[in-house]
Parts: C-alpha cells; structure tokens; sequence
C-alpha cells in the first residue's frame, strides 16, 4: 500500500460521496503469496511439484495480464482471449505427468463422465471464464476478496469432511487465507484496492483450484454469484467490455450517500444493481446481501463436495 | 440487508442446483447408455460423443435461460 500510494498508483473510490484516492493494484500480494505457498509445497511433496508449477503458472500469468491491463488499460475484449492463454501451463503439464489433471469429471451422485478430448480442450475456456467473472465481480469494498473466501471456506469445509486429499486442501485453504489477509485492507471502508492484478490472479486460481482439486462441479456451484452477474452483463451488453465502456450506467450515488438503481432499461443487470431493485441502500447493506449470497452457494458448495467424493 | 431480493435469490440459487443435479442425471443415467448414431455410419464413435456433448451443450443453455427467466419474473419486475 505504501509502495503504490508513494508512486501514485491510486483508484478513485466512486461510491463515496468524498471520492476519495486509495492505493490500486494492492492485490498483487495474493498472487505473490499463492505462487510462493505453492512452490513451497510442490519442494515438501515433490509428487505434486508439477500440478504445482502449473498452479503457479496459471496464477502468475493472469497476474501479468491484471498488471498490464491496470497499466495500458486493454479493451473488454483482449481479457478473456489473453486469459484463454493462461490456462495452457495446465494442459501442457497435464501431457508430462497425469497428476496434473484428471480428465474424469466428477459430479454429483452420478459417478463421473470420462472425457478425454473434451475436459483438456475445456482447460483454457473455464480459466479465461473464471478469472475473467472474478474480475467483473469487486464492485463494492470487499465484495470479491470476501466472496472469494466465503467460496473457498465453504469448498475447504466440504473437502474436511469427505476426507479429501492433502491437494485441493491446500490449494483451498491457501486462496481462502490469502484472500482473508487481503479483505482486511479491502473492507469497507477500503484502505487498499485490489486492481486487475488480483482480481485475475484469484479467478485463475479458483479456476486451477476446481480444475487440479477435482471439484470443478462444486466450484461452478460456489460461483452462482458470480455466474449470475456475469451472465446478466454480457446478456444485456452482448460484447466484452470494461465497466468505463458502458455507457448506461446500472447504478448511481444519491445525495444521501446510498446507492440506488437507475432503473436504465439499456444498462447491465448487475448483481449490485439487483440487490438495490426494491429501495436504495447503503455500500454496506449491497455488500452484506452479496456475502449472504455467497454464504447460501458456499453452502450448496459443500453439500455438492460431500455428495461428489 | 435486502431481505425480500436475497430470498429471491435464495430461491432462484436452490433451483438452479436442483435443475443442475437432474440434468447430471439425465445425462448419467439416459444419455450416456444409449445409442444415438447406428454402428454402421462412418465415424459413429466421433459424431456420436460430438451429439451427446452437442445435447449437454442445448441442455446448459436451456439451465441458463430458466435462470434469465426466474430473475426478471422474481426481481426485476419490482424494480422502480
């Protein structure tokens, strides 16, 4: 925070009446402790050390699209292509050591559905999905590193209890922790502003988490949130694009410092904006119905988990 | 917190998961076992996976769209 407010890497918080300056790109410590953890533990289970390398590839590359685009600033569309590319290390390692990735997706009460073509071509297609839905969700103070850990608290109690490897435990336990460090200084009100840089570095590792933990059904389900949101921005904008390319506007700042809907048919249908259909509210009052949101699909997470093992 | 939205959410959550785990089962228990392109077609192990994940694909669209559906009918009719 103090490295980046002395080089005037600021964000401009615009949900407050003061607007005031906060320290941007704050979240490049969570891809730098996940890859340093990661590391650490591929040296301590050597059998792990590829799948491990492949987690910090994929955590590190989309850091450096995060970095570069808080930096240039890319168009809508460059994200999600570039993220397709992030997601290689995994199947390119997944061809040396089978450890990588199973191809054997595991759902619930229903087995498994062997897909030795598809799942390895799929690979790219849910990390660009994955980082890039994480990176549309941190509207709010703390909605993304917040939810984020809510997700993985919910999928780490799941794998506790079906006594799952020591694997998709670390690789939980490490993103809900990093997360939970970071939401310290992200919380309303915000000390810290995680930028692209974190946001598509924890969509890269949920999406390498699911993918080398095995539980890629229970982690859409903990995604629902971030699923809908996403869902319902590209529905109503029908191309990729950056909140500052939208024109209409789904919410606004009243004089009273509470958020409300602008009710424009042409704009998103955000999360946010659904949490505020019915009066407007505070930052905090959206940000607690988003994190009861994700209490709710972290739950049904853990049931999937349990139910998937 | 907006109680009446976060229960419509609740709600619309619950089904997506229900509708979910049933087309797992659709998929599992119906679509996997049967045979939808006769052994004697060319290439019928290709085009029969490429029709089964076509049916997977139509079937995610269709979750999707009960998805859209429940929003707009539950939340979005209230908005003001």
């Amino acid at each position: 925070m103090s490295y980046n407010s002395a080089r005037g890497i600021y964000g401009t918080d615009v949900h407050k009446l003061d607007k005031p300056k906060i320290p941007e790109m704050c979240g490049a410590a969570i891809p730098i402790v996940l890859v340093g953890l990661a590391l650490l533990y591929g040296y301590y289970h050597p059998g792990n050390f590829l799948a491990m390398a492949a987690f910090s590839s994929v955590v590190g590359t989309t850091a450096l699209v995060g970095a570069v685009d808080d930096k240039i600033g890319m168009r809508g569309r460059y994200k999600p292509a570039l993220a397709l590319l992030c997601g290689l290390p995994i199947v390119v390692l997944g061809l040396l050591n089978e450890g990588v990735y199973n191809p054997t997706l595991k759902v619930p009460f229903f087995g498994g559905f062997y897909l030795p073509l598809i799942y390895p071509l799929a690979i790219p297609v849910a990390i660009s999905v994955t980082t890039n839905t994480a990176n549309m969700l941190d509207p709010l103070n703390g909605t993304m590193a917040g939810g984020v850990a809510i997700i993985c608290g919910g999928l780490l109690i799941g794998l506790l209890i079906s006594g799952a490897d020591s694997l998709p435990v670390f690789l939980s336990g490490s993103l809900l922790f990093s997360c939970l460090g970071f939401f310290y200084f992200n919380r309303f009100p915000s000390r810290a502003f995680s930028g692209n840089i974190g946001q598509l570095a924890i969509g890269g590792a949920l999406g390498s988490m699911a993918i080398m933990g095995r539980i890629e059904v229970a982690t859409i389900v903990a995604m629902f949130p971030h699923i809908q949101n996403s869902f319902f921005f590209l529905s109503r904008i029908r191309r990729f694009a950056e909140h500052k390319e939208i024109t209409a506007k789904p919410t606004r700042l009243q004089a009273d410092g509470k958020l409300a809907s602008t009710g424009n048919p042409e704009a998103p249908l955000t999360l946010v904006r659904t949490m505020l259909v019915d009066r407007p509210a505070s930052e905090q009052e959206v940000v607690s119905s988003i994190f009861m949101l994700f209490l709710f699909s972290a739950f049904l997470a853990l049931i999937t988990v349990v139910f998937t093992r | 917190m907006n109680r009446r939205t976060v229960a419509f959410q609740i709600l619309i959550f619950s089904i997506q998961w229900v509708l979910m785990i049933v087309g797992f089962g659709l998929l599992a228990e119906v679509l996997r076992p049967s045979r939808l392109i006769p052994s004697y077609v060319a290439y019928d192990r290709i085009i029969e996976s490429a029709a089964k994940a076509g049916t997977a694909l139509v079937m995610s669209v269709f979750w999707l769209y009960v998805w859209d559906r429940q929003v707009r009918l539950l939340v979005y009719r209230r908005e003001r």
